[in-house]
């Protein structure tokens, strides 16, 4: 039964079933043929997966970052670091990167960083004499942040998968987020310097501050979730929920881009891209529910442990698997199946929860920005009107600055876990 | 089934408009009134339910359901067309399972009453069938439209 529920899995993916109904049917396969449990456990775990406080960060989390993000935020936030930063060789590409790292802070998904960013940063690039190239390739790969930065929905989601605390995720995603954003201002910085792409003129001092204060409320967003987290005041969801009405009113009163025509819009999109991420939690748990039952992970942590139990050579293997998966499986998805599986066996040798947990998020957020189902490169293209194969030339060097970090973090666990410890996260 | 997908349109703004209002009244009753709602959380994992469903429902309309597509793109035509509508067979077969043994469910549990709202549990689970449902029609109808174009 075991061979008919990973053999079924296998084809509907091939064909192209979406991945809810794949897992689903394979499960619904595999429940049938063996006729020993009641079928009315399919929509019976397909419910309880999904009746969860925790997982409705998701849709408040989606629903903020499409409020802040219509509300006319990338725009102020733009400005300021243009203001800030934007003098520096290469100025525009380095602000690319810096916006993508504060939108990030508002945001829990890496497309709406890339689709919010790129709108208008790829066509000021091209004006200020930019490869278009370039700039798509710069925003694909800082749109990453947008999952590594707090809030993270993926981070949502190894938090319930595994039942780690989704609080302690987010805090210590700030780091190994820092570092990933630095390397990448750096890779834009060199490959400006090379191109000669010059900086924008000097912001003067009350202008910087003026975009500052314009900025401000949004940049208060990340102070008010992480603090609040912190401070053991909300739970992530309803954390998730102040940052709803904080983005509602700053859009609609202090800058006045939200109102009853755009909000119906706002909410109906940020209830489709919710489900579209939560039916797959829901089918993968009826599915899990009879993986468990045929002991598959038991299998596969054998397997695993029969060639490896060394935690660093583990670790490499992981890294390896989970950037494959990533270039083929869309992020939310690989994680909650993957997670089951590999979460288990890394406990097993002695990898902290949180860290593994950042491996593999940093890991999955990479085939974001890979070919051939890098969803970042499909919203950079669709907005640049360029095909990924003319960007690929400048994605190389980003990519290979992504998979280093990837390494860094994995083998340095203190990136990960040093803001938590000092914060006493861990009790 | 335009008519139908735009009050489910319709539906899903009045759900998540709602979910948002019930727990920020719940963070608002606790931390600032200091008298928790206790019917609060489950209201809104109940609507949560309703939400992913319906939503998914939309999300198949507008194809947006996320599928593995790296690898059928690469087919030969032939085989691509056989996969999509082997994609249609699958997904209709499941979806029909979910919806018979969903209704099964339901009923099962219309006896039930939820913990801090005392309603009927078949009013939440009621969603998977309705979502099953809507699911299948929208997949007929994207299926109807493609076998148009060709």
């Amino acid at each position: 039964m075991a061979t008919i529920l990973i053999l079924s899995l296998v084809a509907f993916f091939l064909i192209n079933l979406p991945i809810a109904f794949s897992l689903g049917a394979a499960a619904t396969l595999t429940i049938i043929l063996q006729g020993q449990v009641p079928p009315t456990l399919i929509p019976q775990r397909m419910f309880a997966a999904i009746d969860s406080f925790p997982l409705m960060a998701i849709p408040f989390f989606v629903l903020a970052g499409n409020l802040m993000g219509s509300g006319g935020i990338s725009k102020r936030l733009i400005h300021f670091a243009t203001c800030l930063i934007g003098k520096t060789t290469g100025g525009l590409a380095v602000v690319t990167v810096a916006t993508c790292m504060f939108f990030a802070a508002i945001s829990g998904s890496s497309a709406a960083t890339a689709a919010a960013i790129g709108t208008i940063l790829i066509p000021a690039m091209v004006q200020h004499r930019y490869s278009i190239n370039f700039a798509g390739a710069t925003v694909a790969s800082s749109g990453e942040l947008g999952v590594i930065i707090p809030p993270s929905i993926p981070m949502v989601l190894f938090g319930v998968m595994a039942g780690q605390s989704i609080g302690t995720m987010f805090i210590a995603g700030f780091v190994p987020g820092m570092l990933i954003a630095s390397t990448l201002m750096v890779t834009a910085y060199i490959i400006s310097r090379i191109k000669g792409y010059a900086g924008t003129t000097r912001a003067s001092g009350g202008e910087t501050w003026r975009a500052f204060k314009d900025s401000a409320l949004a940049l208060m967003m990340p102070v008010i979730i992480l603090g609040g987290i912190y401070g053991g005041i909300f739970t992530p969801t309803e954390a998730a929920v102040v940052a709803v009405f904080y983005g509602f009113l700053v859009g609609s009163i202090v800058y006045r881009e939200i109102n009853l025509s755009n909000i119906t819009g706002i909410l109906v999109n940020s209830a489709i891209t919710t489900a579209t991420i939560m039916i797959i939690i829901s089918t993968a748990s009826t599915f899990g529910w009879i993986m468990t039952r045929e002991r598959i992970p038991i299998m596969i942590a054998e397997a695993f442990l029969a060639v490896t139990s060394n935690p660093a050579v583990f670790l490499l293997l992981v890294n390896l698997l989970l950037l494959f998966i990533g270039t083929i499986f869309e992020t939310s998805a690989a994680l909650i199946i993957l997670t089951p599986l590999l979460f288990p066996i890394a406990v097993q040798l002695g990898v902290h929860p949180i860290h593994f947990g950042m491996i593999m998020i940093v890991n999955l957020a990479v085939g974001m920005v890979t070919p051939p189902l890098g969803i970042n490169l499909f919203v950079t293209c669709n907005i640049a009107k360029i095909r990924i194969e003319d960007m690929a030339g400048f994605l190389v060097p980003y990519l290979i600055v992504l998979i280093a970090n990837i390494f860094i973090i994995t083998y340095i666990p203190e990136i990960t876990l040093w803001l938590p410890t000092v914060l006493g996260m861990f009790k | 089934m335009e008519s139908v997908n735009l009050v489910v349109t319709w539906l899903l703004a009045i759900i998540l408009g709602t979910m948002s209002l019930v727990v920020f009244s719940q963070v608002i009753y606790r931390y600032v009134l200091e008298a928790p709602l206790p019917w609060s959380e489950e209201l809104a994992r109940y609507l949560m339910v309703w939400l992913v469903l319906l939503g998914a429902s939309l999300g198949l309309r507008s194809k947006a359901l996320i599928g593995m597509e790296a690898l059928v793109n690469v087919f030969p035509p032939r085989l691509k067309r056989f996969s999509i509508e082997a994609v249609l067979v699958f997904s209709l077969l499941f979806l029909t399972v979910v919806m018979i043994y969903g209704i099964k469910l339901t009923i099962m549990n219309h006896s039930q009453v939820s913990p801090a709202m005392a309603i009927p549990m078949s009013w939440p689970y009621a969603a998977i069938p309705v979502g099953a449902l809507l699911m299948i029609t929208n997949a007929l109808v994207v299926a109807i439209e493609r076998w148009k174009n060709n």
